[in-house]
């Protein structure tokens, strides 16, 4: 391990007053002079073609300013397929889609007045599954597919529900499975879930009468929205202003273009006011985008040594009514699809579907949580019926320097450790040995573990930029538009800015929150890129900016610019360390005693690309992960096989996220996301009936609180350097949460003898198996 | 939130009188139900009477023979109080098991059991410790048992304005189990809950959550009461009874199946508790 003067400490989250004390401004908070508040009218219908809408008794209505729907605005949205309308638009396709927006001069105005709009609506067949999605004789959820725009890396298919297909082809699956001694089949599903951050979404707009917008929103990515939001009302990027202040969570559902657009509309009927719309918990889970709901069918085949040669994977995701940005999704699990293993021949076929559901977006772990929970169950399902040790198996199978990936890439020394990931977590779960005799015969005891591995998913031209300013007494501004949504970006962003300017993180200030106008680009927060594309471009804006010291010092000092070091107080010669000039004294200029000045302020800019490649359309082989994250999570579990009644006794992770810039933000990260983890394994499910959701609040959709922790839960750091991330850091931010649901199944599995392959796995599904296998 | 008119009565007759003027007023107690009802719209109440301001009765109160609850006590009181914790620890650990601790901070046990939910954590303690309920019109009072107060779903005996003022628990040296399980341990209705309550070897077993009311199961209780030695197979037969007699319905919570089975697996484990049987 290097010696760091910044890194590997935990420094204290610099947004840590601002959130404890209340000081913190979260987008509910800000109120304009003369603003109005909005309502949404949303479908009551899953799947229905809008006759009429009438709204002249709520433009009627005292206190109301502005009224609109598709009729006033049809502008279409997505990041990656732009599929979706502002308002439905000739039919609703998912109960609780917006059908108009109302402002007026109070909430309660505006909420009254919505219920006076009248829509008549003619029922529609319901596609309420994937399988009713891929029936030949379909309803059609977008029978306009192909005329929507979309990025040419997706393949929507024609005359079909199938959003887009991702194919991956690698050596020869045929012969694969003709050498096999055993090939095992098997089919996994899961549920659609909700982020449910701890801040519902909300935005402010303004459209001035000179066509400027302005936007405040709860918001992952400030300069996509702006782009987003440019593209769909028709503006230039120059009259759309995007400021995002701190975000109360965000897990992917603050990602790309949300509920903006519904304020935009607004603002645009009513100019120069300010509309404020901000969603109740309800709105939440009816009109933000959830995770999407999959089901994965995976063929496997074995060589006598146990080595894994042939895997054959279909996934397919239900996107629900739009797919925009789900379209990625089914890419990212596509070209990850046989997870972190070497296998030399694979078929993989992912698909999205259209649905009347819930609109799939982002979500962390962006399809790895989905692939992941059907790969390492079957992993786990090989080993037992092969009488390996499941750790054993996966250390056999998994990619190691010198193994291709699915998609063609080579791993490397600088990839990451798979291998210690799996070590550290079963020595913590003291694999091998029988978990401790529980007190009762009929509490079963078990161990199980999963491994999972993620690169960030981004089109390859994902950029960012940041800057660095001096000020006079030489502290630092450090600037760039990673959002603060809890993971801690601030702090460790700022920390790898210290660093490079070997200066005290004391001595720098981050303007982490960005406004469009005046901050730095950046693509999005998301993929868990931040640290380690941020951190990147800070490193190349304190090299500027040290290069713009140098030239000046090199005039005043007459050496060259290449004989001239910087530490965090004066630059100086090399070699000569009195032969020096104190920073104050340069970073403005430098002054002469006669008075006359040379250079001026100091500001370094830089910039950061990944270096990565479309994949080949027939078979998904090219460069598309920057970087990856191994990991490996373990859990003990028991079960009382009279209830079904799952208590978890131990969680463990172990991640290889290189170097490790603030250890306790790093916790905070990976516990957080093993909870989170754990609720989406035995608790999260949106459950529909008849096409609507029956559980859109918080009464019957449960996510785990304090009191359901496990008794005992453990992260591990190990800390390959990745030499392309800034100081040999990579990412954290959603592994975490990818293969707990798998890791519990295989306890569950090691504890009874019964084997899940639906989530969640709750206490009444392990009963009911239970059961079934008596 | 449609508008509605405000009421603070100071006496109870006011209240009652207030309440009787229209067919679509609403008591507020804690309003830990009442609120959400009316934020979704399902009641939309045209006067809301404040019980807080009638002069109801609120806190606990420790008499000779008997403890006092005012229908105004809040479920973070009752969970709280020693004298509770000491007396009827299986009604404190209910009231504890309700909610979050800002819904037991506001909602009152006379909310909780006035709502009816057959689900109502506060009911089977109370049904199991032979509680009886003091109401009030305002003119006259009545005693009502615990168990003949429910009628059905979100139904009670009371009549058109009639409230709930006291709940009147006798003290005894008996001792009584509650059991609850739900999908997340706090913060949750209840899948089942229930409890078995022993007194001078007699019991009691009342389950909630698995009929139209909260449920005292007579017969499996006769069962126990007659036995010269309860033994686990004594046990196992008492629980089957338990699972015959309840009705229970599939919802979100879990299918009538699952209840069945947690029913019968914790209603034997409650009895061999208070038996002395492990089970």
């Amino acid at each position: 391990m290097k010696n760091f003067i910044n890194l590997g400490r935990d420094v204290n989250r610099l947004d840590g007053y601002d959130k404890v004390s209340g000081n913190a401004k979260y987008i509910a908070d800000y109120e304009f002079p003369g603003m109005l508040y909005a309502k949404v009218l949303r479908s009551p219908h899953p799947h229905a073609e809008i006759i009429s809408i009438n709204t002249s008794a709520a433009e009627k209505m005292e206190g109301v300013i502005a009224v609109t729907h598709s009729g006033k605005c049809s502008h279409k949205m997505g990041l990656y397929l732009v599929d979706r309308p502002v308002f439905a638009t000739g039919k609703v396709r998912f109960k609780g889609e917006p059908v108009a927006a109302v402002a007026a001069l109070t909430e309660d105005i505006a909420a009254a007045a919505i219920k006076k709009i009248k829509v008549k609506y003619k029922m529609l067949p319901l596609v309420d599954n994937i399988e009713d999605a891929l029936d030949k004789n379909a309803t059609l959820v977008h029978p306009d597919l192909m005329k929507y725009s979309y990025l040419p890396i997706y393949y929507p298919k024609k005359g079909t529900n199938i959003f887009n297909h991702f194919p991956l082809r690698k050596g020869d699956i045929k012969k694969g499975f003709k050498q096999s001694y055993k090939i095992y089949e098997n089919e996994f599903t899961l549920p659609q879930i909700q982020h449910v951050p701890m801040e519902p979404h909300g935005a402010i707009a303004k459209w001035d009468r000179n066509d400027k917008l302005t936007v405040y929103s709860s918001v992952q990515s400030p300069f996509t929205l702006r782009n987003l939001l440019r593209l769909a009302f028709g503006l230039s990027h120059k009259d759309v202003r995007v400021i995002a202040p701190y975000v109360g969570g965000g897990f992917g559902g603050k990602a790309g273009i949300n509920m903006e657009p519904l304020a935009v509309a607004l603002a645009k009927e009513a100019k120069g006011k300010w509309i404020k719309l901000i969603f109740s918990r309800e709105e939440v889970f009816l009109g933000t985008t959830v995770r999407q709901a999959m089901r994965a069918r995976v063929k496997t085949g074995i060589a006598k040594n146990g080595r894994i040669i042939a895997e054959e994977i279909e996934m397919i995701f239900d996107g629900g009514a739009y797919a925009e940005y789900g379209t990625n999704v089914v890419r990212a699990a596509g070209y990850t699809c046989i997870g972190p293993y070497d296998i030399k021949n694979v078929k993989g076929d992912t698909y999205g579907v259209y649905t009347n559901h819930l609109v799939g977006g982002a979500f962390r772990g962006f399809g790895h949580g989905e692939l992941h929970w059907a790969v390492e169950s079957q992993m786990d399902i090989i080993a037992n019926d092969l009488k390996m040790d499941p750790a054993e198996f996966r250390r056999l199978n998994v990619l190691k320097p010198g193994s291709i990936n699915s998609m063609g890439e080579k791993i490397t020394k600088h990839t990451g450790d798979m291998v210690a990931c799996i070590d550290a977590v079963a020595k913590d779960l003291k694999w091998g040995k029988p978990s401790k005799k529980p007190a009762k015969p009929y509490i079963k005891r078990g161990k199980g573990l999963a491994v999972l591995e993620k690169a960030p998913a981004m089109p390859a031209n994902a950029t960012s930029c940041a800057r660095v300013k001096f000020n006079e007494d030489a502290t630092v501004i450090v600037q760039f538009s990673g959002m603060e949504i809890g993971q801690g970006c601030i702090t460790a962003l700022t920390q790898i800015a210290a660093e490079r300017l070997k200066m005290d993180v004391s001595k720098l200030h981050a303007a982490g929150l960005p406004d469009t106008d005046f901050s730095p680009y950046e693509w999005q927060t998301v993929a868990s890129r931040i640290t380690w594309a941020v951190g990147n471009a800070i490193i190349n804006a304190v090299d500027d900016a040290h290069e713009k010291i140098k030239k000046v010092a090199s005039k005043v000092l007459k050496v060259k610019a290449s004989q001239l070091d910087i530490d965090g107080e004066k630059v100086f010669v090399i070699g000569n360390k009195g032969k020096s000039i104190a920073l104050p004294l340069i970073i403005m200029g430098y002054q002469y005693p006669d008075g006359h000045t040379i250079g001026g302020p100091v500001e370094g800019v830089g910039t950061f690309t990944p270096h990565l490649t479309n994949l080949d359309a027939k078979t998904g082989q090219g460069h598309a992960a920057a970087e990856w994250t191994f990991g490996c999570e373990g859990a003990e579990i028991e079960v009382d096989t009279r209830t079904g009644e799952l208590k978890i006794l131990n969680l463990v992770g172990a991640f290889d996220l290189g170097t490790v810039i603030n250890p306790s933000t790093a916790r905070g990260q990976i516990i957080g996301g093993m909870i989170q983890g754990l609720g989406s394994a035995v608790l999260e499910e949106l459950k529909y009936k008849d096409g609507k959701i029956a559980n859109p609040s918080f009464v019957d959709y449960k996510i785990p609180t304090a009191a359901d922790l496990p008794d005992k839960i453990k992260h591990i750091f190990i800390q390959t350097p990745d030499d392309g991330g800034p100081f040999g850091a990579r990412a954290i931010g959603e592994h975490p949460m990818i293969s707990i649901p798998p890791a519990i199944a295989n306890a569950i599995y090691d504890a009874t003898g019964v084997r899940i392959k639906a989530l969640p796995l709750t206490d009444e599904k392990i009963l009911s198996s239970l059961k079934e296998k008596k | 939130m449609e508008n509605f008119e405000f009421i603070s009565p100071i006496t109870i007759k006011g209240a009652v009188s207030q309440y009787k003027k229209g067919a679509n007023n609403y008591y507020l107690a804690g309003g830990t139900d009442l609120i959400v009802l009316m934020r979704e719209g399902i009641l939309v109440p045209e006067k809301i009477i404040d019980l807080k301001t009638a002069g109801l009765p609120s806190g606990i109160k420790k008499l000779k023979t008997e403890i006092r609850i005012g229908a105004l006590a809040t479920l973070s009181e009752i969970e709280h109080s020693s004298f509770i914790r000491k007396e009827i620890p299986f009604l404190a650990e209910a009231a504890g098991k309700l909610g979050s601790p800002l819904t037991r901070n506001r909602a009152t046990i006379g909310g909780n059991l006035c709502n009816a939910s057959p689900a109502a954590d506060t009911a089977t303690p109370l049904i199991a410790v032979g509680a009886k309920f003091i109401l009030s019109d305002g003119k006259k009072e009545r005693r009502v048992k615990a168990e003949e107060f429910f009628k059905g779903v979100k139904q009670t005996v009371l009549k058109k304005g009639e409230l709930l003022k006291e709940i009147v628990i006798p003290r005894s040296a008996g001792k009584g189990i509650f059991y609850k399980k739900s999908r997340i341990k706090l913060v949750d209705l209840a899948t089942v809950n229930m409890t078995v309550y022993r007194e001078k070897k007699k019991y009691r077993i009342v389950i909630g959550a698995c009929h139209i009311t909260p449920l005292r199961i007579r017969a499996a209780e006769e069962k126990l009461n007659k036995a010269k030695k309860i033994d686990l197979a004594l046990i196992n037969e008492t629980a089957e009874i338990v699972v015959k007699t309840i009705k229970p319905i599939s919802d979100m919570r879990g299918s009538a199946e699952y209840r069945k089975q947690l029913v019968e697996t914790h209603v034997a484990r409650l009895i061999g508790e208070l038996a002395g049987v492990e089970v």
